[in-house]
């Protein structure tokens, strides 16, 4: 048996957006990043994907915890109805929701129609140069296998200052900028870098993080850990694009240093924010990829990446064990009324199926289910079982 | 590439049937209206709009009694004050 509340999705945001910012703080440590990243990586865009889909609660499993007065006060300030709009009352808390969905909306159509604008320019200014011999030959020598190849169109395009791949409708654009020469080595790294990309399926995973933070897009680290992504998607590709032959990863470095050189010195081109471009637009980044392909390291911690992901995935459970929810009154309401508790109530089930309540030993009410009475309040078959027991 | 291929499907059929539960729990909680927690009675649903802490109030005023609902998450009452049988 399912539940779905306030306090289940409030849950699921929370975990979500705390997996984000766990996540982008180990990304700022550059060799933890590279070294796991891309698991942890991967392993949250599912969680947190599985965790907005499934923001239930579990009949039986999952402990609803009061909070403490202090927040549950804080939570009821922000979701208690005050602010008329529109002949409604809305809480702040209604009013963020609103933005929420209208930002996220907007966003997502943004981001979409980037995609449909890239393609449209491509379509329009692209030169197909995939049967062009050298470009065959290069992307022939890539790991891609004649299925994947068919799926492949080199295009020549201006206004883009660095190589990058693009997917659209499940066929995938290689895009070379039309003011780089490059020579046939040169061409063999950036296309085994590019079919790379393909193969790791990085293109989903940037759509997968990218809808991620759209739909958090009011979370400041949702930002960082994008950019941060990005670099981690290079520095894996080109890590598994150089093998240990120390004159081929000198001459990758310096394609890599110069298509940066080009993409950064160029004036302004077309943004596509779907693509994943071979170089970066921060030198600070290039600096980076430079210094861990010539570190070269390749070992793996993989107890250091247990030790990360463990805390998540315990994290990631006790979300839908532990509930967490507001209960406060304030003091305004109390005056003259008095609460039903375990102490004070209980109540004798009769034989047509409705409930006597009794408050403090005296009958006041019967009710016909038990909804909106507490789980704890003691439910007796009759009353000389009740009397019997709550003398004692 | 087969052990990714086996976790994206179990991720995907298990976001699939998630989403279907959540729409049923949305479908159901605009068909009750106002009448929290009941269980689907319909297509055998088993996912449920619980509304987390509304519990009754009692008050005695001149010899009666009266109940009111209380909103506990958001710190305010439901409806009005029924008197008693």
């Amino acid at each position: 048996m399912l539940n779905f509340s306030f306090a289940s999705v409030m849950m699921a945001i929370v975990t979500s957006n705390l997996f984000i910012i766990v996540l982008t703080i180990i990304f700022i440590n550059q060799s933890v990043m590279r070294e796991f990243g891309f698991s942890l990586l991967g392993m949250l865009c599912t969680l947190v994907f599985i965790r907005m889909l499934f923001p239930f609660e579990f009949a039986h499993m999952t402990q609803n915890i009061n909070l403490p007065k202090a927040v549950s006060r804080g939570l009821s300030f922000i979701r208690h109805p005050r602010i008329p709009i529109l002949g409604y009352s809305c809480s702040f808390w209604d009013i963020f929701v609103i933005i929420w969905g209208i930002g996220f909306v907007a966003l997502f159509f943004r981001y979409i129609s980037s995609i449909r604008d890239t393609y449209n320019f491509i379509s329009a200014y692209g030169v197909d140069v995939t049967d062009s011999p050298g470009y065959k030959s290069a992307l022939c020598k890539t790991d891609a296998n004649k299925k994947l190849r068919d799926k492949i169109t080199i295009l020549q395009l201006p206004l883009i200052h660095s190589p990058a791949v693009f997917r659209y409708h499940m066929h995938y654009y290689i895009l070379m900028p039309d003011g780089l020469s490059m020579g046939e080595e040169e061409q063999e790294f950036i296309f085994k870098h590019e079919v790379s990309h393909i193969l790791h399926h990085d293109i989903t995973l940037k759509f997968s993080l990218q809808l991620i933070c759209l739909f958090y897009w009011w979370n400041p680290f949702c930002y960082i850990l994008k950019k941060r992504s990005s670099l981690l998607f290079e520095l894996r590709v080109d890590s598994s694009v150089i093998l240990q032959d120390s004159e081929q990863l000198k001459k990758y470095v310096e394609c890599l240093v110069k298509v940066s050189k080009h993409s950064i010195s160029g004036n302004s081109g077309i943004n596509m924010p779907s693509a994943i471009k071979f170089s970066l637009k921060m030198e600070s980044d290039t600096f980076i990829r430079v210094c861990c392909l010539l570190e070269n390291k390749k070992t793996k911690n993989k107890i250091l990446a247990r030790i990360i992901s463990l805390p998540l995935c315990i994290i990631y459970i006790l979300s839908f064990v532990f509930i967490f929810e507001g209960y406060y009154i304030g003091p305004e309401y109390i005056q003259d009324n008095q609460e039903v508790t375990s102490e004070n109530t209980y109540i004798v089930k009769n034989k047509d199926n409705t409930y006597d309540i009794y408050f403090y030993g005296r009958h006041i009410d019967t009710a016909s289910s038990l909804e909106n009475y507490p789980d704890d309040c003691k439910i007796y078959l009759s009353l000389k079982e009740a009397k019997k027991n709550e003398e004692n | 590439m087969r052990k990714t291929k086996l976790f994206l499907a179990c991720a995907a059929t298990l976001s699939i049937m998630s989403f279907a539960v959540s729409a049923s729990a949305g479908a159901q909680e605009a068909y009750q209206g106002d009448t929290y927690g009941t269980e689907a009675a319909y297509g055998g649903n088993t996912a449920e709009v619980r509304k987390a802490n509304i519990y009754w109030r009692y008050k005695f005023k001149n010899g009666k009694v009266y109940k009111r609902l209380f909103d506990y998450d958001k710190n305010m009452w439901i409806g009005d004050w029924i008197l008693c049988k």
